[in-house]
């Protein structure tokens, strides 16, 4: 009996995992353009790529990136799209700048539009960005190649397979011929390529990142909200009773499943009164500023957290966020 | 923060921690889609020198259960399969709902995370806390009834430094001429194996209580390879003495 019970607890354990569902979020899409200074000669073409980075849980639609610059500057296609990129899914997209052959000598610049949708439950959002690009135009310059737009490579997972079948042959010698040799071997040149090749990759400072961001829905200390954010009407009230300018600052990272509901509701709040502006700021990117806000704690960047720009009290998560933001705003019941 | 993986289920979250939690990351890691080279390289250096001795000397949610391991039942061999459950279903879990859904129930992470967070001002008495709580108490009351009941039956991160138990360098190994068959090494072992015919199981966390307790000297702990499945003290593997009782039975 006891057997069973434990059993039914183990599998119940499995199941409640599988069964807590976190549902949608995040809305930013991270894009990296390669390279950002292009050479070529008049009459000349130059690929660029655009890695594209999903870092939510939501699925960003229509992505579309285009140029604009001067005269005698064009891309070909004229616009790179990519109809739907998945929750957390990387994609590339590519373009290739045209010169005119009359284009004189020069540097020159140019914007790529991105625009973009997402969907929080019903309310959608269109997003427009601009990724700058520098053309320099050389007579000597010679013509690039055409951009690649492959995505991630699968191969990429060749050599965890190839080792996980090496270790498996080395099991069985084990197993079935009682040799443990080839395994030791086997099991220490994981472990010398496995370190190697990832501090190679810098997957150690990957890890430490991952472990230095607190976001607060990740490990439970509260729950990520998905719907996008309502402000009541005694909130519109208090906040068009704003006597100050006020600027917020709001610390998020991309990943982080609690942000996008504080990033829509300090957007809807400074919809209501021009007095209040933010800014969002990526604690990856900028630790210093973070530090410098009071939004590290033990160590530990805590997002979302939102300050006003001339410091203060820190609102860290989402819980009761409306009541606490119009605190720090001063407008509070 | 270092870039350390510690090989003990401890919350990152912690304020007091610098150690990176292995499951925490390599849940991080799926959802990423990153190849896992420092992850796996670490895990297996970890599994190859003591495999669940970090079960026994290192885990802070270890010492936890010890402290509190009243009952020292037999283990059920069956159920301690469950932690190779709760490890796939993590995986699966990360991958297929792109959260780290097990830090939102780990009794570590209540301990270390949600309590401490929660006198910071930062953590408030929400659902997620409840939820935090209330597997904390289960956990907790598995512990008091059953000793180890967490590092037995639902550990994942023990369930990977198991699968290198019986080619890790620190192991229990046998003097099967001074073993008398008494059978008090399996009174004293926390994890509720036979240590005198179970010696190298997947379960065993080389505490070293029953090599204390083996008035005859029949039981080590040695830190090498364990190459040729016999030691100098003439140990051997399990399946191959006559002796031997049937498994799941007394001595």
């Amino acid at each position: 009996m006891n057997q069973r019970w434990v059993a039914l607890a183990s599998v119940l354990v499995a199941v409640l995992l599988v069964a807590v569902a976190a549902a949608a979020q995040g809305p930013i899409l991270t894009f990296t353009v390669d390279p950002t200074t292009v050479t070529l000669p008049p009459g000349g073409t130059a690929g660029i790529e655009i890695a594209v980075q999903n870092g939510s849980v939501y699925t960003a639609d229509d992505i579309a990136i285009s140029a604009s610059g001067p005269d005698g500057l064009s891309t070909t296609p004229p616009e790179a799209d990519l109809k739907v990129l998945d929750p957390f899914q990387d994609d590339r997209l590519g373009l290739t700048l045209v010169a005119a052959d009359g284009l004189a000598p020069g540097t020159y610049d140019v914007d790529l539009q991105v625009v973009y949708t997402y969907c929080i439950d019903v309310s959608c959002f269109q997003i427009v960005d601009t990724l700058p690009v520098t053309v320099v135009v050389e007579a000597g310059a010679v013509s690039g190649h055409a951009p690649s737009t492959a995505g991630p490579s699968p191969w990429r997972w060749g050599i965890p397979l190839a080792a996980v079948v090496v270790l498996l042959v080395a099991v069985g010698l084990w197993i079935f011929m009682r040799l443990r040799v080839p395994l030791y071997v086997v099991l220490g040149l994981v472990v010398i390529g496995g370190l190697g090749y990832g501090v190679a990759l810098r997957q150690q400072e990957q890890a430490q990142g991952i472990a230095s961001v607190l976001c607060t829905s990740c490990v439970g200390i509260e729950e990520a909200r998905h719907e996008a954010p309502t402000l009541s009407t005694a909130t519109v009230a208090a906040l068009e009773g704003l006597r100050e300018d006020v600027h917020l600052i709001v610390f998020y990272a991309p990943w982080c499943h609690s942000c996008p509901f504080a990033e829509e509701m300090v957007k809807e709040m400074a919809a209501v009164t021009p007095r209040l502006t933010f800014e969002f700021v990526n604690v990856e990117d900028n630790r210093s500023l973070a530090a410098a806000n009071g939004v590290i704690v033990s160590e530990r960047t805590v997002v979302p957290a939102i300050v006003r720009s001339e410091g203060g009290e820190v609102v860290f998560g989402i819980e009761n966020l409306q009541a606490r933001l119009l605190t720090l705003l001063g407008v509070g019941p | 923060m270092t870039h350390l993986i510690f090989p003990g289920l401890h919350c990152y979250a912690c304020p007091l921690s610098v150690t990176i939690c292995p499951i925490g990351l390599m849940q991080n890691l799926v959802i990423y889609g990153t190849v896992p080279y420092f992850l796996v390289g670490t895990l297996v250096a970890y599994g190859l020198f003591a495999g669940r001795g970090f079960c026994g000397w290192f885990c802070p949610f270890g010492f936890l259960n010890d402290l509190l391991s009243f009952r020292k039942v037999r283990i059920q061999r069956v159920a301690s399969f469950g932690k190779f459950v709760v490890l796939i279903g993590t995986i699966l879990a990360a991958w297929g709902f792109a959260d780290t859904i097990f830090c939102k129930l780990c009794p570590a992470a209540s301990i270390e995370a949600s309590i401490p967070y929660l006198f910071m001002g930062i953590a408030q008495v929400n659902r997620p806390f409840l939820i935090h709580m209330g597997t904390l108490a289960g956990t907790l009351v598995g512990m008091v009834l059953i000793a180890r009941f967490w590092c037995r039956y639902l550990c994942p991160m023990g369930a990977i430094l198991a699968l290198f138990n019986r080619v890790s360098f620190l192991h229990l190994s046998l003097d099967r001429r001074a073993c008398s068959q008494c059978g008090v090494c399996g009174e004293v072992c926390p994890m509720g194996l036979e240590p005198h015919t179970e010696y190298d199981d997947h379960n065993c966390i080389k505490c070293g209580a029953c090599t204390e307790a083996c008035s005859l000297g029949a039981l080590h702990l040695r830190l090498s390879p364990q190459v040729g499945g016999k030691d100098r003290q003439g140990s051997r593997q399990p399946g191959t003495d006559p002796g031997r009782p049937a498994r799941g039975g007394s001595a």
